[in-house]
């Protein structure tokens, strides 16, 4: 019974200390994603992120030892959209930029393609959360014949400690969305090929 | 090395006391569903307010939900009436489709809002609503939607408590999506 409980103390003890990837949620606020009194740049635009990648679930370091895993494309579409809404006239989801049937019907005059890259990391010997955590957000913008307009590259930083993150595991992750989405709204506003 | 094990057996319980009991927190952000805001702008709807989702008086998790030791809250208003109106209210942003001045007026009813997480490899959640959509204070919509999902959970309360505030808004936006995909309720919103 002694060498069960061990065993039993032991498997925690690994279980807590060790090797577990926690999921966090990289959602951002929404209420804050918002261009200053900036008027929609008049076009039509689409974005298109793939099946896979709306699906893909990506492992970073946490704090302790441990790791957090989230959906960098899944929780970030959302603010996405709500950048694009900000800046444009019109946003269309595309789901095969291949499909000129897709282009032509939805009548997109740009089409915009992000690529997400993040890291996160803790100094904490004790706790999981990142205590900070970065997003970049790469955008290759094309016109509807997928000729190359620009490429946008922005990247949302997000910090927090103990105190605010003991309640919200997930603060440093969306302070970083937050971050990167602003940013972005501000490097589309500010992109002369995109106004074009 | 006695002392070694000590402060080994002091993070354990430290990390144990911080991560898998006793504390409280926000459900995550909502996420609006992209497929829902194109059913919308689609829709030729009037731009529309949202007004309040009440918890109805029987409904245990109206203003907090039980997650092992955890107790999950909204990170909106003060119950998670508060929550489901604000997403409803984030769709129809997204479509640039709220007017809060519009006189076609979504409210509703929470009616059950429950998370169990005590499964040690999978938790569900049930969610149920009562909806109206009133238009110069005309009934025009008025039924109940529910929705259920599951998700991956585990024996350790360090993964489950977080997957399980992960599902909440996976489980709201379903409850959205069958409202939405209700042609009667865009109808009721039909210019």
């Amino acid at each position: 019974m002694i060498k069960f409980l061990k065993f039993v103390s032991a498997a925690v003890a690994c279980t807590v200390l060790f090797g577990c990837a926690h999921p966090i949620s990289m959602t951002p606020d929404l209420a804050k994603v918002q261009a200053a009194g900036a008027t929609p740049i008049a076009k039509s635009v689409g974005y298109h992120i793939s099946i896979a990648n709306r699906g893909l679930e990506v492992t970073t370091p946490g704090g302790g030892g441990d790791k957090v895993r989230y959906f960098p494309y899944k929780d970030l579409e959302a603010g996405l959209y709500k950048v694009l809404s900000e800046v444009f006239s019109s946003v269309t989801k595309i789901d095969d930029p291949k499909n000129d049937a897709e282009l032509k019907k939805s009548g997109i005059t740009m089409l915009i393609v992000p690529d997400i890259g993040t890291t996160s990391s803790s100094p904490s010997l004790v706790t999981w959360p990142p205590t900070k955590f970065s997003v970049t957000l790469v955008c290759t913008i094309t016109d509807a014949d997928g000729k190359l307009i620009q490429n946008l590259s922005v990247t949302g930083e997000g910090a927090a400690e103990f105190d605010e993150f003991k309640s919200n595991h997930s603060l440093t992750a969306q302070r970083a969305s937050n971050d990167a989405l602003a940013k972005l709204i501000s490097a589309l506003g500010n992109a002369a090929e995109v106004r074009r | 090395m006695n002392s070694f094990f000590r402060a080994a057996a002091g993070l354990v319980l430290m990390s144990s006391a911080i991560f898998m009991v006793g504390c409280a927190g926000p459900a995550a952000n909502y996420s609006p569903s992209i497929a829902n805001v194109e059913t919308l702008k689609k829709g030729n709807i009037v731009a529309s307010n949202v007004g309040s989702i009440t918890v109805a008086a029987t409904v245990q998790g109206g203003t907090s939900v039980r997650l092992r030791a955890h107790t999950m809250e909204s990170p909106i208003g003060s119950n998670f009436g508060d929550y489901i109106a604000n997403a409803l209210r984030q769709e129809l942003e997204l479509a640039k489709l709220i007017d809060t001045k519009s006189s076609t007026v979504i409210s509703g009813e929470l009616l059950r809002n429950e998370m169990d997480s005590s499964g040690i490899s999978t938790g569900e959640g049930q969610i149920e609503a009562h909806f109206l959509v009133k238009r110069d204070g005309q009934i025009r919509f008025d039924k109940v939607k529910r929705a259920d999902h599951k998700w991956e959970s585990s024996f350790v309360g360090g993964i489950a408590i977080p997957n399980a505030i992960r599902a909440y808004p996976e489980l709201v936006q379903k409850l959205i999506t069958a409202l939405v995909a209700d042609s009667e309720f865009v109808n009721a919103l039909k210019k």
